[in-house]
Formats: structure tokens, sequence, C-alpha cells
């Protein structure tokens, strides 16, 4: 029987980082709290014994606050061996924790993680003395180098259970400050450069110029950079070696027949044409690794890097204003932009948040508003053939149903979102093996999770074209893709890709000759409609099914009549660029005007006027 | 002696906790943070427009909504 060893502490101490050096698993790492939402296990095999180890979600008390705190709780609770640990800079906070933890009968060790900044902020910690107060094994780490892991691995059999009887929270407090006096002392050191910056980064008047700047830098790196390795790949790789490849093999199957067109797809002109043929092995590879592909690189690499030098945090505090007219709070921001990135994982990290309300909030503006980098890459790369100014449509539009979407929401969802409660870590060099490793991560998470999609996306719409139900789904939708989004009947397929892939789905637009009115009704509606087959999965499982119910609806209406209504204006009323405009601009009005019905609430709660429903009871609860 | 919530100090200002005047799960939540009555805070920002307050407590940083914000009295040194 193997044993379960729990790793226990606050959010953002390292947790991950002694989970994958211990286990060799790779899991995500970042510098903010909350990062891991869900437990992984590994395997540690120390001579003979063996241990199941588990990464858990961050919490900061064992009395839970939000879901992935609960799971923590939980963890502990089935544990043989606890790990707990603590962040070596900041002993105090964390100690509370372990004061809980020795409360309860499991054995425990302690260990002080980042020792290396804990020297270099001035904080001396005297480790015998912490031993014998503790009364519990405590060593020392410095879990990104590796620093005291075999230390830490030799103490795992002489862990023993703390011997504290339960007490309130004030005895707690009480008793990690005599601790702390006692094994702690605090020497002067001088302000450094990122400590300097950690204040510029917050204060309004320098913050956000900076965060304007930041992401400003963002987007031109991932768009500039991805344009370059798209055509790099196109001209090095698709062009001279792979086209004349398939091309061969489509001249060996006799250029038609039934396996032809589910591979090859049809000829554009005679030829092959990597992006319009909708072949598994001409649009299917060249979507994933002509198109999405060389954007994604470039979106993690910037993700990475903002996550591990902590910039995160402070894009929240900034950002908390805003969100707020919204209905969720500054936290809200991290899922949204790791939306960007897939909607998965960003669904995954809206587990943090406090209440259902918000949860439910920002997985549904997320999922219809944000769409991933595969998706942005497709839209981004066949949009812009138009010229930018419609590509500008498209995220105004967005934006503007982002903004209204969520005040119409946060104002007949009942009750409040009460306002946020965060940690904000120091800025941190990021480190280059944890980045790279990360990279490599969700790259590899990417092929193995979209490739199937995409292929089988294309493989099902050519074998329902074969066997002729695009037509029937086509004449049975025409009523709504040709009457009120002006598009052809044919693109009712695109949207019954768009279920599995909402890349390929974009792709299918190409060959349908649209006009640039048509491409962006299409891409908009594509977005915003529905989710596709994994976020779906994963929206279903936070949302419940009648959350799961209630969102769709929201989705299919958004989605609707944000089609028709750029039909009707788009080009007819305004041109591109005036339309966004008029559409960012009025979305800022709105937001202005008409935002902060939860503020309300709050305020109203606070003093001790009736509220509608508590923030947590309402109808798909 | 003189309490001011946390939203109307200044930049920079320090002070006593003294009264959270919240739910049991909000004080729970600030409890296990650190920020009980009695804990010695200095407030870092300066609120614009009703944005959040950033708190050091211990030398680490905590960013409050400007709703809870409003809610947590310190007693300043004058």
């Amino acid at each position: 029987m193997s044993q379960q060893i729990v790793l226990v502490g606050n959010p953002n101490v390292g947790k991950s980082v002694l989970f994958s050096q211990l286990t060799g698993t790779r899991v995500v790492i970042s510098n903010y709290p909350g990062t891991t939402v869900e437990y992984t296990s590994g395997q540690l095999v120390v001579g003979s014994q063996k241990y199941d180890l588990i990464d858990a979600p961050g919490t900061y008390s064992l009395e839970p606050t939000c879901r992935a705190e609960e799971v923590t709780a939980s963890l502990v609770a089935k544990a043989d061996i606890v790990i707990n640990v603590v962040d070596a800079t900041n002993l105090e906070r964390n100690l509370y924790l372990t004061s809980q933890l020795l409360e309860k009968r499991v054995p425990l060790i302690v260990v002080l993680n980042m020792v290396d900044e804990a020297a270099q902020k001035g904080v001396v910690l005297n480790v015998p003395r912490l031993r014998e107060l503790l009364g519990v094994p405590v060593v020392t780490t410095v879990a990104l180098s590796g620093e005291g892991l075999k230390e830490l691995v030799a103490a795992l059999p002489r862990a023993v259970p703390g011997g504290r009887k339960t007490f309130s929270p004030d005895a707690r407090w009480a008793w990690v400050g005599n601790v702390v006096g006692k094994a702690q002392r605090i020497t002067h050191r001088h302000q450094t450069w990122l400590e300097a910056l950690e204040l510029a980064s917050l204060k309004p008047l320098t913050g956000v110029p900076l965060a304007a700047a930041v992401l400003f830098l963002s987007f031109k790196i991932i768009i500039g950079l991805g344009e370059l390795l798209c055509e790099a790949v196109e001209q090095v790789l698709f062009e001279p070696l792979y086209l004349p490849l398939v091309d061969l093999f489509s001249l060996q199957m006799g250029r038609e027949g039934f396996w032809h067109d589910l591979l090859i797809g049809t000829l554009i002109q005679g030829e092959i044409h990597l992006e319009e043929s909708m072949g598994v092995l001409t649009t299917g590879v060249f979507v994933v690794f002509g198109v999405v592909l060389p954007f994604l690189v470039f979106f993690y690499l910037i993700l990475g890097f903002l996550e591990d030098c902590g910039y995160l945090p402070r894009l929240a505090v900034l950002m908390d204003r805003i969100m707020h007219h919204l209905g969720l709070h500054g936290f809200a921001v991290i899922p949204m932009i790791l939306g960007f990135g897939c909607n998965v994982p960003a669904v995954m990290a809206a587990r943090n948040l406090e209440s259902r309300r918000e949860r439910f909030l920002a997985c549904t503006l997320l999922s219809i508003t944000i769409p991933c980098a595969a998706q942005m890459s497709m839209v981004m790369g066949l949009v812009g053939r138009y010229g930018g100014a419609y590509l500008s449509v498209i995220i105004a539009t967005l934006f503007f149903i982002w903004v209204t979407l969520g005040l119409v929401l946060d104002r007949f969802l009942p009750g409040y979102t009460p306002s946020m409660i965060m940690e904000i870590p120091p800025y941190r060099l990021p480190h280059l093996k944890s980045q790279w490793q990360k990279l490599g991560m969700r790259l590899q998470h990417f092929l193995v999770e979209a490739l199937p999609f995409i292929f089988g996306g294309i493989l099902l719409i050519n074998l329902l074209h074969i066997l002729g139900v695009t037509d029937y789904l086509a004449a049975f939708f025409a009523p709504v893709i040709q009457g009120l989004l002006g598009l052809p009947r044919e693109a009712a397929s695109t949207l019954f890709v768009g279920f599995l892939r909402k890349d390929v789905a974009v792709a299918m637009l190409l060959p349908l000759n649209l006009s640039a009115r048509q491409f962006v009704v299409g891409a908009i509606i594509l977005v915003t409609y529905f989710p596709c087959a994994a976020t779906f999965a994963i929206l279903s499982k936070e949302l419940g099914v009648k959350g799961m119910a209630a969102s769709s609806v929201i989705m299919l209406t958004t989605s609707l009549t944000a089609g028709i209504m750029l039909n009707l204006l788009l080009d007819t009323v305004l041109p591109p660029a005036w339309l966004a405009l008029v559409l960012v601009g009025l979305g800022i009005l709105i937001v202005v005007l008409g935002g902060g019905a939860s503020d309300r609430r709050e305020s109203a709660a606070g003093a001790g006027l009736p509220v509608v429903g508590k923030s947590d009871d309402y109808f798909f609860k | 002696m003189k309490l001011v919530s946390l939203a109307e100090m200044k930049a920079g200002q320090a002070g006593i906790v003294r009264t959270i005047d919240g739910g049991q799960g909000m004080v729970t939540r600030l409890q296990a943070l650190g920020l009980h009555p009695g804990k010695k805070i200095t407030k870092l920002n300066t609120v614009f427009q009703k944005g959040p307050v950033v708190i050091d407590i211990n030398r680490s940083r905590i960013a409050l909504g400007y709703g809870r914000a409003r809610r947590i009295f310190v007693e300043t040194e004058q």
C-alpha cells in the first residue's frame, strides 16, 4: 500500500514547483495565487517505499471560502502525511494554516520554501528554534533550483502529528505571533528595482499607462512574430515540401473518389489548395501547423512570462473598478486573459471566484466573447484579408457584447458579487527552465486535445457532405442563415463544425466566397454562438445542467442578435472603421452610465437594508 | 482614538485594525490572511474612483475591493 502525501500551503508558495521536482510530473506553475485549482497526483519512490504525492490547491485556511479550497480541506482529511509548504519570506501569514494543521491528527512536515528570497529580503530564520516550537520536522528548500529536496525526502519517515489543541482564530494568531517573535528576525535591506516597480504598477497614475503598454506590446509581439512565423512555415515547409507530397498522393488516388474527398478534399481550379480544399491532409494539417500553432507559440510565451513575473494580479487590481460595472471584480481578469489562450483552463481558473453568481457570470461572458488563440489566429488571418477595419469591427463587437451582456446579467441575476480579497505576490524574474517546460506542456496539450477534434470535424463534415446531409441542414436553417444573417445557406455546415472546433469552422467560411460583411457576420456568429466541445464539457461540469442550459440560451440569443445587427449595419449604414468606433464608444458610455447594480446591492447589504436574494441563492443553484 | 475606514485612509498611512464590520464569511477570510483586530497595516495606494485598496500587512500585499475596504476600521497614528 502506498502512502498518500498531500502538499498543503498558502497560494503561490511553490507547492507545484516542489511537486514537479519530486515526482517528475509536469504541472503548470505561475506567480499568482490560484494557479492550481484541481489536485494533481504523482508517484514518489524512496527505496522500497512508494508514496502518492498530491499537489493540492493553495489555501489560507482549512475553513474553505471557495471551491478550490474545498478540495484541499477534503484532501487533508484523507492524507497519511501532510507536507506543509511555507513561504519563508512571509512566515507569519503562512503559520496560521500551519497552526490549523498542527491541530489535526496527521503526521506533518513543514517545508520553508524560497529561503533564498527570504535571505535576500533580510528575513533571518532560526530553523532549530522553529523546529522546537512547532514540534514537527522543519526542512528548508529552494524548490525552483532543487535545493533541500534530498533532505525533505529523508525527513518523510520522521513526520509526526502536531500536539496543538483546537483553539479560536484569535488564539491561533496569538500563537503565531509568539512563534514568529522567537524564530524570525528582520534586518534592514535596500529596496530593489523590482519592488519600486511593484508600487508603480499598482497606482492608477503610473499603473494604467504601464498596463496599456504591457498589453499593447504583448499583442504586437504575438501578432508580429506570429505572422512572421506563419509566412516562414508556409514558405519553407508547406509550399516546397508538403504540397508536392500531398499532390503526389492525390494523383495516386486518381484525383477523385470517396477517400480522396475525405483526405484531400475538393480541387480548386484543378489544383490542391491547402486552405480551401477541406480535406484532412490539406486544410486540417494546414490550419493546425500553418496558422494556429505559429500564433500559439508566441501567445503562450507571453502569457507564461506575464504569469511568472507576477503581473496578472496587478492587472486585476487596476481592472477591478471596470469589472465591478459588470458584476465581477478584478480577479475575474485572470480567467479572461487565460481565455485568450484556451477557454478550458479559463473556465477552470474561475473556480477561484467566491460565489456561484460571479462564476456563472464570468464563465458565460468569457465563453461568449473571448476567442481562444486558435480561433483568433484564424479570424485574424482570414478577416485580415478584407482589411484591418473589418478585423476591428469584430474586436469592437466582442468588446461591446462583453460590456453590455455583463451589465445586463449583473442587473438581472439576483444578489451581488462581494468585492475582491486578493494577495498580490512580489515580482519575480521568470525562471527560464520552467517557462520552457510550461510552453512545451501547453503546446503538447493543444496538439493532443485539438488534433483529433480538428481532423474528426473535417472528416465528419466531408462525410455529411457525401451523404447529402449538409444539403438538408442548409435547407432547414436557410430562413435564419439566409434571411436574418445574409449568409449563403451552405454556411449551415460551418455552424455544425463549430460545435466541435471553432478554428476549422472559421476556415470553412473561406470556400464560400463571402463578401467582407458576410465574413464578419459569419466570424462573429462562430465565435459567440456556442463554445467548442472541450469548453462545453468543462462548462457543464462547472455550472451544472441548469446553469449550462441558462448559459446556452444566453449564448444563442446574444450571438443571433449580434449577427443580425451587424448584417443590418455594417457597410450599409456605417463603414467598418466607424462602426468599430461607435461600438467601442457606446460600450464605454454604457459602462459609465449603467453599471454597478451589484455594487449598489453590496452597499445596501452593508447598511443592513434588504437585498434581493443573497449572493449565492438564485435560480440555478 | 480616531477610527477611519481603510477606504478613507491616506496613501502611506499606517494604523491598527480595530473592527471589521462584515459577515462571518468575510471575517474568517480576512482572519486567514492575517487581517484581524490588533494587526498593524499600512495603506499603500491612493484610491481612485472607488477602486480597490492595497495594504501592506506583514510585508505582503493584499488588495481589497472598495466595498470591503469601507467596512474595515483602523485606528490611525496621528
